[in-house]
């Protein structure tokens, strides 16, 4: 059965009527992100098992839970008040009897003026066409519906045949006994091991407590045996549990030890990579730090033109010219005081003479007062009357002795004094030429300094860069950014202290299922002490057989699953090896080494099974894809890959560019029909030639799609469709 | 006495036809005091903060190189803010020693000079003031349509004091 066409009518982002037809071989959908490629896978889900995936909450969900995000925006915009449908219909043709399937799903909604509402159910239509030129006849059996549908995509085989890049990881998850052993189970029925070892420790259990029972009735001491038996039995109760306890952290063992492989796959990448990040952030520190002093510098750099008084520079002649302006004024000025005061000194000297014509030292004025009260100078003994002419001579006298000398203020000099201005002029003058003497080897100083800064700002600049760039080739190459690098250097540390933690917790709880062995043993040796007589022969034949079977059963099955397990290593191996080739990178071989009981992790040898370092997410990842291709190959006597479409959706997303020709070569050589939705031919123009033309590949039809407005330039939905167009 | 203050009262002014280019090369106005002011005027990439600071460069430019323009008689001219207010004062005061020193003023003629004419000389070494920032101007202006790319550099304010 292989799928003919899907038809898509007003389905999500696919406005209007849309088509695309495929044939045998490997079909690829190309588009970038955002152009369809995941609603088309959608198309196909929703139209076999009316579900949709839930980007968000990453979970397929049935058609309610999306309402009218399922119908075209477009669509619904567009539409008159009334009704708007969706309806995606896939054909499946049996190319061997010239039948097919049409299956149809259909979402009606009503739009009114206040909104669109969509029914709560979609509708489903099953054709069946006898012949391609017949019209389909409808299929309204329930029973009949679903048994079409489980033959065209058997339950068990689904999620290995329709799958989302995405999901890879999940799909298989090797730390899990029951997910492998469920890809065991496509491979073979594992589950019919597991029931006959279960039938057989229950038949060994039975026989067993047959025995007891039959030993304790046969018991010299009731009482004893009784007793025993109650011990017994609590022992064997609390072995169970811890055989349970025993096996759940064996899974808590298994599951750590992988997370740690893949872990460690990345430790190496991540460890770079939080170290680079912190020499980033350092760097990115430093530079910031010299970049605010250059700015601050840069900044206060012309303001240094006042603030240091580079204004000034070369100036200092000026000094010198007020200088000799100044000099001459102080001069002038102290001549001109020099002559007031030898002036005043003639002056002084005047009123000195005068003064020593009275008798020096003798109370002078006592007599000269004397002649005037008396109105008669004592020295001519002539009159003097009051207010005489002779009187006035002698007050003179005495007024003559009183007179000071006069002494010389500089003000008096000129009518404005601004000799205190001018000399502070000079002062100013004189501390601003120590600082012009000290410009040119400031500004000096300042540019080296600025030079400094700038050479050490490139420096880090160029630090970055280099860390930047190593930053991100890292990115490129890993799949990490250093959030998760961090994350996984932390979680690698706490799964290994998970580990220690478990194998010790493990180590205990074996010990103690040794030592309760051993007890039951005992009284087991001791109830049979107390058997008197014999016990009958078939009874102790049915217990050892019985064991014996056990131990059959269970071996059996571990060593039907071991093979199992190394058939679907054998198959994954080569596809992975036939994915690889053309690949520089290490390729290795695929071994599935049994970690503890029932968990396996894969791990890359070389040919004499030694470890080739460590797993990356992509070579996990790879060896997933390549073990989900061998479940479906490797099934003996089937031709599922034949039989059932590949079809998945960006799942070389995961694994990088260099990949995608081996995958493309390995899945059309594995599968007859394949629908692949892919970016990794969108821009990478050499991939999509190599696509198109390579003679390995077995392609079927190649469509690119595009959204009719870019994703950048969209402000809604509401003009949105898909263009589709065939390649060839 | 008060003769450098009843000076530094006087608002000296400058020739209109330089009035955009102290724009071109000073902030423009409105900004705060301060470092905010000093990194929006770096933004901005210009080279002076206020206009005094342009007319005081501008001045001892033309002091530097001796270098005085008349302005002519009836040109337009911008009012000014007082130089009491121009910062830092000790650059103020030298750009005045420099201006007193170029000037043809007798100091000891000065101070026997009746009070209106020492207003006289007041206003003449005011005068002598504008005639150097004008000639600072005027250079700044030849260097500009002489070399506009000289003026990219953020030297270049240094470099012509060379």
């Amino acid at each position: 059965m292989i799928i003919e066409s899907i038809e898509l009518h007003n389905f999500m982002c696919y406005s209007g009527e849309n088509r695309f037809d495929f044939t045998e071989g490997m079909n690829v959908i190309i588009g970038d992100n955002n152009h369809g490629k995941s609603k088309l896978y959608d198309a196909f889900y929703w139209a076999m098992f009316d579900q949709c995936f839930d980007t968000g909450l990453k979970k397929w969900m049935p058609t309610r839970h999306f309402g009218t995000e399922i119908i075209s925006d477009k669509a619904i915009y567009e539409a008159d008040s009334g009704m708007v449908r969706a309806v995606v219909r896939v054909t499946f043709k049996n190319v061997d009897r010239d039948q097919a399937y049409i299956i149809e799903r259909r979402l009606t909604a009503v739009k009114k003026e206040n909104g669109t509402a969509a029914d709560k159910e979609s509708e489903e239509t099953v054709l069946f066409k006898e012949f391609d030129f017949m019209q389909g006849k409808e299929v309204t059996n329930p029973a009949e519906i679903d048994r079409i549908k489980r033959n065209i995509l058997p339950d068990n085989i689904r999620p290995y045949m329709w799958f989302q890049g995405e999901q890879v990881e999940s799909i298989i998850d090797f730390s899990h006994s029951s997910s492998l052993t469920q890809a065991i189970n496509v491979l073979s029925n594992i589950t019919r091991y597991d029931q006959v070892r279960e039938l057989a420790l229950a038949l060994e259990k039975s026989a067993n407590d047959e025995y007891q029972r039959k030993a304790r009735a046969q018991s010299k001491d009731q009482g004893r045996s009784e007793e025993l038996e109650v011990r017994r039995r609590g022992l064997v109760e609390r072995l169970e549990l811890l055989e349970k306890e025993e096996l759940k952290k064996q899974d808590v063992l298994g599951e750590a030890d992988e997370a740690t492989q893949r872990l460690m796959g990345q430790f190496e990448d991540a460890s770079r990579m939080r170290d680079l990040d912190a020499k980033q952030r350092a760097v990115e520190r430093s530079l910031d730090e010299v970049s605010d002093d250059e700015k601050r510098e840069r900044i206060d750099l012309h303001k240094k033109m006042f603030t240091h008084q580079w204004v000034l520079k070369g100036t200092s002649h000026l000094l010198e010219e007020y200088n000799a302006k100044y000099s001459k004024y102080e001069r002038t000025r102290l001549q001109m005081f020099a002559e007031a005061q030898a002036k005043l000194k003639a002056e002084n000297l005047i009123k000195e003479e005068f003064q020593t014509r009275l008798p020096i030292n003798v109370p002078e004025p006592m007599y000269v007062n004397q002649m005037l009260d008396d109105e008669k100078c004592l020295v001519c003994n002539r009159p003097a009357e009051r207010d005489s002419e002779a009187w006035n001579s002698i007050k003179a006298l005495l007024e003559r002795t009183t007179a000071k000398l006069e002494e010389l203020e500089p003000e008096s000099l000129t009518k404005h004094d601004f000799s205190s201005d001018f000399k502070r002029i000079q002062q100013n003058g004189y501390a601003m030429e120590r600082i012009i003497g000290r410009v040119d080897s400031d500004i000096k100083s300042t540019f080296q300094k600025l030079k400094r800064l700038e050479k050490r700002r490139k420096g880090y600049s160029e630090d970055l860069n280099k860390v930047t760039e190593e930053m991100n080739s890292m990115k490129a190459g890993s799949s990490l950014d250093p959030t998760q690098a961090k994350n996984i250097v932390n979680e690698l540390q706490a799964k290994q202290d998970l580990i220690k933690r478990f194998q010790t917790e493990l180590g205990r709880t074996e010990k103690d299922i040794d030592v309760l062995k051993e007890k039951v043993k005992a009284i087991d040796k001791e109830m049979s002490g107390l058997v008197s007589g014999e016990m009958p022969a078939y009874l102790e034949e049915k217990k050892r057989v019985l064991e014996e079977f056990a131990i059959v059963a269970k071996s059996t099955r571990d060593r039907v699953f071991d093979k199992l397990v190394r058939q679907l290593e054998a198959e994954a191996n080569k596809h992975y090896q036939e994915m690889m080739q053309g690949n520089q990178g290490v390729r290795g071989i695929i071994r599935l080494v049994e970690s503890t009981k029932g968990n396996y992790t894969p791990r890359l040898t070389d040919e004499n099974g030694n470890p080739l370092g460590q797993l990356n997410t992509g070579n996990i990842i790879l060896i997933k894809l390549a073990t989900i291709m061998a479940i479906i190959s490797a099934r003996q006597g089937s031709r599922d890959t034949d039989l059932y479409t590949l079809i998945t959706d960006a799942p070389m997303s995961v694994f990088g560019e260099d990949y995608t020709i081996g995958f493309c070569k390995t899945v059309s050589r594995v599968y007859r029909q394949s629908i692949i939705m892919s970016k990794e031919f969108y821009k990478n123009e050499t991939l999509r030639r190599e696509l198109m033309v390579s003679p390995d590949i077995k392609r079927g039809k190649v469509y690119v799609i595009t959204p009719s407005i870019a994703d950048a330039d969209r402000t809604n939905r509401n003009a949105l469709t898909t263009l589709i167009k065939a390649l060839n | 006495m008060d003769f450098l203050k009843r000076l530094k009262d006087r608002a000296p002014e400058y020739d209109a036809q330089y009035y955009d280019m102290i724009l071109e090369f000073t902030i423009e106005q409105g900004a705060g005091m301060g470092r905010q002011s000093e990194e929006e005027r770096w933004k901005q990439g210009k080279y002076f903060s206020t206009r005094y600071e342009m007319y005081m460069y501008a001045a001892a430019l033309g002091l530097r190189k001796d270098y005085r323009l008349p302005i002519a008689r009836g040109t337009e001219k911008q009012k000014f803010i007082e130089m009491r207010s121009w910062q830092p004062m000790e650059v103020t005061d030298y750009l005045i020693m420099g201006v007193l020193a170029k000037s043809e003023l007798d100091f000891n003629v000065l101070e026997d000079m009746e009070e209106e004419d020492v207003e006289k000389e007041l206003t003449k070494l005011r005068s002598l003031l504008e005639e150097y920032a004008n000639g600072g101007f005027d250079l700044i202006r030849a260097k500009k349509e002489e070399e506009p790319a000289f003026f990219i550099n953020e030297n270049c304010f240094l470099d012509l004091l060379d």
